[in-house]
């Protein structure tokens, strides 16, 4: 349930100007010498206080029409503008020396965090690659399974272009306007099924940027190929031989693949101003047929 | 028209009310007649049927007519209550129905030869006029009672009986002309005094079926009010001045004063006739 207010809350100064406009500058009414006015005054005074009490009730209403009652629901994003982030993470063997694994583990961790308002998707690769976890806003249960996952969970060779194809098939039906996949591969393609021009091209039909990051030195990795994959998919090749550089990647996709939205609140506002505005707009027919009707029996 | 025009126009009726109808000639309280009987006698050719004492009549089988001390001249004092209350009419302005009966009241008190006192009284006499015991003296008076400046003005019955117990020592007739919603205190002046009451009220003021929303503006206070006459505060309204008027009826009926309400629509004659008969 979201908070209830008011989206011009300014207009109930108008009750105040209807207050000092009813004390200071009455209604000009057609004005008779008339004996004992006070006590006729008297006499109807209830009738004048109703009425006087429903012309201001009835004002009240259009007012608060006016000030637009909303309900506020709890802040919820615009998907449509976000990004879609497909992590693609190597769990070959040759992840594990130097302790290579916890470490991008640990800096992949902070980068899902500081992607609040993104879909986030994880595909683990091997011998084989398998998606972990597919494109989810659900940054708890991602960041759960990233612990969960260990060197070798899928072989230890590097099944790089199956990987990256597979991880496409992410986006498959996806309307995000910006779709980001990471690459980070500490090792050559070895194993396998798919064609390295299947897996670009099939990147580059969904509209997917590739950033690739080659962990280790360079010759364990492929430079060129990641290059390649980089350059056609409109991304970009990192290289990163230690914790600290690999951090710095991680932070310069960040910075590149800015959220539009973050950091902006879309709140779903819900308006109830048709209610008073009706309420008012009756009573005010009904003081208007009712001041008719007596003004017609009297002729 | 003008003021003189109204004041003439008025005069003319009023004389012709009073001396151009057999019916009319006489306003019988003022009786020509000493108020204080002398004795009880048989009836004789020539004597006034209207003196016959019909219970001692009744009681003896013969005819008996009471007889009353010689004739005096009679004070009338006729009591103009100058209130803001009478600025108003709808048909005539109650101000001038007043000058009205004042005018009926001063030719048939002087065409009995009894002295017209005429009194314009507020809180305070505002204006006293010799006793008048001809007819351009009451013209005066009448003219004076069409030019006053009424509005403001709120008269004060208690202070007008205290005055005229002061100031009337000798027994007389008394008339008070005026708009009075509250019972006046004039039980002792009832009783000095052989004492009437002519309100005059206008119809409209029964049942003012105002549109919605209108100022009224209190001719004696000046105030302004805002009133709203539906059908039920025209009705509460209503119900308010007729329960006032039976308490006014029955106090005045208690202590033996004279009453009678003048309509703006109607003669004024007709209801002082019935008064002081």
């Amino acid at each position: 349930m979201g908070e209830f207010g008011f989206v011009h809350p300014w207009a109930f100064s108008l009750l105040v100007v209807y207050g000092v406009c009813r004390r200071f500058c009455p209604q000009k009414s057609e004005r008779f010498w008339f004996p004992y006015a006070k006590r006729a005054a008297k006499t109807t005074a209830k009738r004048r206080w109703l009425k006087e009490v429903l012309r201001a009730l009835a004002f009240a209403l259009l007012v608060t029409a006016l000030a637009d009652p909303a309900r506020f629901d709890s802040v919820a994003l615009e998907r449509d503008r976000g990004y879609e982030i497909s992590l693609i993470l190597d769990a070959s063997g040759s992840m594990e020396i130097s302790n290579k694994f916890k470490i991008v583990k640990k800096i992949i961790e902070e980068f899902i965090q500081q992607r609040k308002h993104d879909k986030i998707g994880l595909t683990i690769f091997g011998d084989f690659a398998y998606v972990a976890v597919p494109l989810t806003y659900d940054k708890s249960s991602l960041l759960r399974l990233l612990d969960k996952i260990e060197v070798g969970i899928a072989g230890t060779h590097t099944a790089l272009y199956e990987a990256l194809f597979i991880s496409t098939k992410l986006f498959y039906k996806s309307k995000a306007k910006n779709k980001i996949a990471i690459l980070l591969t500490d090792g050559m393609e070895s194993v396998g099924s798919v064609p390295l021009r299947v897996a670009v091209e099939t990147a580059k039909k969904y509209g997917i940027r590739v950033y690739t990051i080659g962990v280790g030195s360079v010759g364990d990795y492929d430079p060129f190929v990641l290059e390649k994959i980089a350059r056609q998919t409109g991304g970009k090749f990192f290289k990163a031989d230690s914790a600290a550089k690999l951090a710095e990647v991680y932070q310069t996709i960040d910075r590149l693949e800015k959220s539009e939205i973050t950091g902006e609140r879309y709140v779903r506002v819900t308006h109830y101003f048709p209610w008073p505005l009706g309420a008012g707009t009756a009573l005010l027919f009904w003081l208007l047929f009712e001041g008719a009707v007596r003004a017609r029996r009297r002729v | 028209m003008t003021q003189d025009e109204r004041f003439k126009a008025l005069i003319i009726k009023a004389r012709r009310r009073l001396f151009g109808e057999r019916a009319g000639r006489h306003l019988s309280a003022l009786k020509g007649e000493g108020l204080d009987l002398a004795e009880i006698r048989e009836y004789r050719d020539g004597d006034d049927v209207r003196k016959i004492n019909w219970r001692v009549t009744a009681r003896t089988a013969q005819a008996h007519v009471n007889l009353f001390e010689e004739r005096k001249a009679l004070d009338v004092a006729a009591v103009f209550l100058v209130d803001g209350a009478v600025y108003f009419g709808s048909v005539r302005q109650k101000q001038e129905v007043m000058a009205e009966i004042m005018a009926l009241l001063g030719f048939a008190a002087v065409a009995r030869e009894d002295r017209f006192r005429p009194i314009f009284f507020e809180r305070a006499p505002l204006r006293l006029f010799r006793p008048q015991t001809d007819y351009k003296g009451v013209y005066g008076a009448v003219e004076y009672a069409l030019g006053l400046e009424v509005l403001g003005k709120r008269a004060d019955p208690t202070a007008l009986a205290d005055y005229l117990i002061r100031a009337l020592p000798r027994r007389c007739v008394v008339v008070v002309v005026g708009d009075m919603w509250d019972i006046p205190a004039f039980d002792a002046l009832s009783a000095r005094h052989e004492l009437y009451i002519a309100r005059v009220r206008d119809p409209f003021e029964m049942s003012p079926a105002f549109f919605e929303g209108v100022t009224l503006q209190d001719p004696a206070s000046g105030g302004a009010f805002e009133v709203e006459m539906t059908q039920g505060a025209l009705r509460a309204w209503r119900q308010e001045r007729e329960a006032a008027d039976r308490d006014f009826e029955a106090y005045c009926l208690a202590r033996g004063i004279g009453h009678t309400l003048v309509w703006t629509d109607e003669d004024p004659f007709e209801k002082l006739r019935e008064l002081l008969r």
